[in-house]
């Protein structure tokens, strides 16, 4: 079962992450990156759900305090605002590379990266930024086409909801045009179509299924042991 | 005079300057009004920032300015252009409001023994002392000038009260609805507007700057500290 951990970066910061150990014959290491909302019962849920295909998880909180409690609750629309200035504050993730980076050592390689909105962003900069990484998947990062201009380092796959009011289409067309060879694919959703305030599950099966089959050509096979 | 001191960030032991200046006058010691910690702005400890520590120091407070940014460039500085102006908001953005809020709570604790704390910040500085408001421990007060962030933060619960100071017509920061959020969730915040002011009003010579304007909202916040128990 998974549980909450206390790590620090390595100029000495704490920070708390969500820890799931392989429960499977290991595939390798994922770095969960959660969305505006912190890590949530739904993306400490989906980490079980990748610890039970073999992969040990770490779901670092990237925008709160080191004691601050994870929320009960998968969204909080009253703090919507407050959150997302947050989002501004820490540049969608861009502060919090510290503790990716943190999390991707932690881990026994390979090591791969998947986040949601905020941490969508926060995944592309990690791609471009971080050492470490084998593969990366981003899902509906609104701010990576203001870092459109980096180059992610490692294999990457971005997805997008044809549909989202808060990512213009012309944002992604945009990342498109800069990166011709990147695999973008686009589902027939809105944002958040992974979690539970937006899901649409053949959107959310088809993009996770392709999540995985990156991370598996990308040395995240099942061992023998 | 300003010095330069250097003091530890509790959360990650990290060790940053700031300017430090006493309070002057004829018998600063007795005369001593409290501590005012200032928050720059995004272009760092600049000319402007220097001057309104001697500004504060004048008017009998012991003040400190820490330089935000030390984790990703010691003593940043930069002009007040479009390049500087991007190189502080990276800075900014990786320094983050974690770390921000810890080398404000070390400028906390170095004034807390001597008497009453007070805060301003401008710009960049407006929106994390609203934060620290929210977030730090030991402040009597704050004023925050022109903060991009207030708006998003305004239903934070405030654990110090605090003064606000808006341009009428900065282009950044629509004045009349910053108002009107902060004023949805704490109407007794004072929020001040100026009229024949922009963004950085404080800063004197700036082209946006009303002398007239700017020396009212000084004044306006120092009354504001002195009913929160400045000396």
């Amino acid at each position: 079962m998974g549980q909450r951990i206390a790590l620090a970066t390595r100029d000495g910061a704490p920070f708390s992450a969500w820890h799931e150990p392989a429960r499977e014959a290991r595939r390798g290491g994922v770095v969960m990156l959660h969305a505006i909302w912190g890590v949530t019962p739904h993306i400490r849920e989906l980490s079980g759900r990748l610890a039970e295909q073999g992969y040990e998880v770490i779901a670092p909180s990237l925008i709160d305090a080191a004691d601050a409690d994870f929320p009960d609750h998968d969204t909080q629309p009253e703090i919507l605002d407050a959150r997302m200035e947050m989002g501004r504050l820490t540049g969608w993730g861009v502060s919090a590379l510290p503790r990716v980076q943190t999390a991707i050592e932690a881990l026994e390689g390979p090591v791969f990266a998947m986040g949601f909105c905020y941490g969508g962003t926060t995944a592309w900069l990690a791609a471009c930024r971080c050492e470490g990484l084998s593969a990366v998947s981003a899902f509906y990062g609104g701010d990576i086409a203001a870092y459109k201009d980096e180059t992610p380092k490692t294999p990457t796959i971005l997805h997008f909801g044809k549909t989202d009011s808060m990512i213009p289409l012309a944002d992604v067309e945009a990342i498109r045009e800069t990166h011709p060879d990147l695999p973008i694919y686009l589902y027939e959703a809105g944002h958040a179509f992974v979690a539970p305030n937006g899901h649409h599950p053949d959107s959310a099966h088809l993009a996770l299924l392709r999540t995985f089959q990156l991370f598996q050509r990308s040395g995240g096979g099942k061992g023998e042991a | 005079m300003a010095k330069i001191i250097t003091l530890t960030a509790a959360h990650d032991g990290f060790g940053f300057s700031a300017l430090h200046a006493e309070p002057e006058g004829p018998r600063p010691q007795e005369s001593r009004r409290g501590g005012v910690i200032v928050i720059q702005e995004i272009f760092g400890l600049d000319q402007y920032v220097h001057e309104d520590v001697a500004r504060w120091s004048a008017r009998g407070f012991e003040v400190l300015a820490p330089s935000m940014f030390d984790r990703g460039e010691k003593g940043f500085t930069a002009l007040h252009d479009e390049a500087g102006f991007a190189r502080g908001k990276e800075l900014a953005l990786a320094n983050g409001p974690d770390n921000a809020m810890g080398d404000i709570q070390a400028c906390i604790d170095f004034l807390k023994d001597r008497g009453p704390v007070f805060l301003v910040g401008y710009c960049y500085g407006g929106t994390m002392a609203w934060l620290a408001a929210a977030r730090c421990e030991g402040l009597s007060a704050a004023a925050s000038y022109y903060g991009g962030g207030v708006a998003g933060m305004a239903k934070f619960d405030l654990k110090a009260p605090v003064i606000v100071h808006l341009g009428a017509t900065d282009p950044h920061i629509p004045a009349e609805e910053v108002k009107a959020a902060i004023w949805t969730a704490h109407p007794e915040v004072p929020v001040h507007v100026y009229a024949a002011s922009g963004h950085g009003f404080n800063n004197d010579g700036r082209p946006d700057s009303d002398l007239a304007d700017a020396e009212l909202a000084r004044q306006r916040t120092v009354e504001f500290f002195a009913e929160h128990g400045a000396a």
